[in-house]
């Protein structure tokens, strides 16, 4: 993928929940070039959901067309959608990304599940193992220290950089992260938005978070403001 | 890692839990095959007991007790009949041969019965297979005991053995011990009754008799072996006989003439009609028993089929990882139908482990005790199938759960709802 391709393009896009309902998306044109990192800001209400959901392709714009790294999303059936998100997608929520019966190293490995893309790109990367833990060691956690520990040992600041180190293994091409910072306190953020945005930069991933708080914005290249993206909100400044 | 793996890994983080649901679906295949495997071998270990016997010839009562007590050695009979009725038949032009069965005494809790050297010539069980001599031979003398494999083996009893026998069923009290007998011969393994048997003459089991009861025990006098060897001792009454016909049609014949005796009650059954008879009569409590079975069965599935449904909500947050994976709705659907898979195949095979365990350990005991001989220690072809049987239908209580879970992760969408 060449640096001037596009992560996302969005055109003419609307989405509602039913297909009569009410407008909650209206997005004219949205363009997001591979490898840059993207913050996405807006009040609850904006629509950022429904956006993180239609980028991560579990659901489809109702009108309009979405290409996510080259791919036109509403030509793909629901569980096409899911392979593309095994394979090109990592995702990072909020909190509890993690899943408690598995090692810190067998969470970041579990990404290669799903996706034969992902497991044979670790491959090349030296296998699986060595990919988590080189990712692992990236986000500043010795796995030699953590691989094998249990997740509820760790706190939460560190739980999301597992999550980041599973959203990266395989190199997804693009990562969507919603709100990762909200459970962190200022120090912890601070250390997670450097370290995600060094090493999707390092991997030439394309990274999107969302979040309420602009003052992040210091971390990225651009900003997207949901009240002015979106023209499906009534007014700028009132949540709908 | 592949789904199974991770399958497995969820079920152990909720091992307590999972476990209960194991443990009533061993349970309840535990019963389903228990009980199947008790009828099974009750109708095999029945129906091999007698063979090539025309008629059963007792004092006059049920078909059904009149089998049990003279061939399974199940119960006691209520009357004794007369030595002379039996031989007033015996010598029936119809008939070729008669043996005499006489029970009632004891050693250790086997049964003795009393007999003559027709029962090594006639006696047929499984198919017309004769008694065989492991080592030993008939009984000659007054003093004389042959014993089923199973005593010889429980009691460490070989050839030149020296045996007391017990008066009624046992206790040590009433001991024919001034007596003693010795042991002749040691019949070969049949799987029947024979097993748990000692068998001794008429004549002794009518000499050991003489001596017995209190007032002749206190005056003292009794007779030596000797003085008894020299007696010329006839029995008066024996329990039952077993007659075998020269030809089979004169079967009906003689047995409304035995009904018919004047000389007192008699009653002549055929073994084939008493024994179909006796299962009529059990399998009722058959089916009973087994609709119980299938009813534990199902109510473990449900047992399951609950706990799978409580934990999906619990488990969103599960889910929705793995959706962000790249899991779809099937594969979170799928992901059910292999847990419960994963549980029914556990509680199954533990059940049937279970099963063959307790065979294995109480069938000498069962046998002892009931007289019920079980046959296969290994899961049969049958019983496999049927454990296949099962854990298929587990799979397909995990469908209900499997499609909630499908519903729920495809209305949590992935982000922001869960």
């Amino acid at each position: 993928m060449t640096s001037s391709a596009l992560a996302i393009r969005i055109t003419d896009l609307t989405f509602s929940w039913e297909p009569q309902g009410p407008v909650i998306l209206s997005i004219e044109n949205l363009t997001v070039k591979a490898g840059t990192q993207t913050l996405i800001t807006g009040p609850s209400g904006s629509g950022k959901t429904s956006l993180l959901n239609i980028l991560s392709g579990v659901t489809v714009p109702t009108t309009g067309s979405v290409e996510i790294l080259g791919q036109e999303m509403t030509a793909l059936n629901a569980q096409a959608r899911d392979k593309f998100r095994a394979d090109r997608v990592g995702v990072i929520f909020q909190m509890f990304n993690l899943l408690p019966y598995l090692s810190i190293l067998e969470n970041v490995m579990l990404s290669c599940m799903f996706s034969s893309e992902r497991r044979t790109a670790a491959l090349d990367g030296g296998g699986v193992e060595a990919q988590a833990r080189y990712f692992l060691d990236a986000l500043q956690l010795s796995p030699s220290e953590f691989g094998g520990r249990p997740v509820n040992t760790l706190s939460i600041g560190q739980q999301q950089r597992v999550a980041v180190a599973r959203a990266l293994i395989g190199n997804p091409g693009l990562v969507i992260a919603d709100e990762p910072t909200s459970a962190l306190d200022a120090r912890n953020r601070e250390m997670f938005l450097n370290l995600i945005s060094k090493v999707c930069k390092e991997n030439n991933t394309t990274l999107i978070v969302v979040s309420h708080d602009e003052a992040l914005f210091k971390h990225f290249d651009h900003r997207i403001d949901m009240e002015t993206l979106n023209s499906a909100l009534p007014m700028k400044g009132m949540p709908a | 890692m592949n789904i199974w793996h991770l399958t497995l890994r969820s079920l152990w983080s909720r091992r307590w839990t999972a476990l209960l649901s194991v443990l009533s679906i061993t349970i309840s295949v535990c019963l389903v095959i228990g009980v199947d495997r008790l009828r099974n071998d009750a109708r095999s270990s029945f129906a091999n007991t007698i063979s090539n016997t025309d008629l059963i010839v007792g004092a006059r009562t049920g078909a059904v007790p009149l089998l049990l007590y003279s061939v399974f050695r199940i119960g006691n009979a209520t009357n004794n009949i007369g030595w002379k009725s039996h031989q007033d038949f015996a010598k029936d032009p119809r008939i070729a041969w008669t043996v005499p069965l006489a029970l009632g005494d004891s050693h250790v809790g086997y049964k003795v019965l009393g007999t003559t050297e027709n029962y090594f010539r006639f006696y047929k069980y499984a198919d017309g297979r004769a008694l065989t001599f492991q080592s030993g031979r008939p009984f000659e003398d007054l003093f004389d005991v042959v014993i089923g494999a199973d005593v010889a083996h429980a009691l460490k009893y070989r050839i030149g053995s020296n045996v007391v026998i017990e008066h009624g069923l046992g206790g040590g009290i009433n001991k024919h011990d001034a007596l003693p007998f010795t042991v002749v011969g040691v019949l070969a393994p049949t799987g029947t009754p024979v097993d748990r048997t000692l068998h001794i003459s008429l004549r002794a089991l009518d000499a050991i008799h003489i001596d017995f009861g209190p007032t002749r025990r206190a005056q003292g006098k009794r007779l030596d072996a000797d003085a008894l060897r020299a007696l010329d001792l006839q029995p008066r009454t024996i329990t039952a006989y077993l007659v075998g016909l020269k030809t089979k049609t004169s079967i009906f014949s003689l047995q409304r003439d035995i009904n018919n005796y004047r000389g007192e009650p008699l009653m002549a059954i055929l073994p084939g009609i008493a024994m179909h008879e006796l299962w009529s009569t059990v399998s009722v409590a058959e089916t009973a028993l087994r609709a119980v079975s299938v009813c534990v069965l199902i109510s473990a599935f449900l047992g399951m089929m609950t706990m799978l449904l409580a934990g999906l909500n619990e488990r969103r947050r599960e889910m929705a990882v793995l959706r962000a994976i790249g899991a779809s709705p099937r594969h979170i659907g799928l992901l059910m139908v292999m847990e419960a898979s994963a549980l029914v195949t556990l509680g199954a095979l533990l059940g049937l482990a279970a099963v063959t365990l307790a065979y294995a350990l109480l069938a000498d005991w069962i046998g002892a005790t009931y007289g019920l001989f079980l046959s296969s220690v290994l899961p049969t072809q049958y019983e496999l199938i049927q454990i296949g049987a099962i854990i298929g239908a587990g799979a397909a209580v995990g469908l209900v759960p499997a499609i909630r879970a499908t519903r729920q992760s495809l209305a949590d969408g992935l982000i922001g709802r869960a």
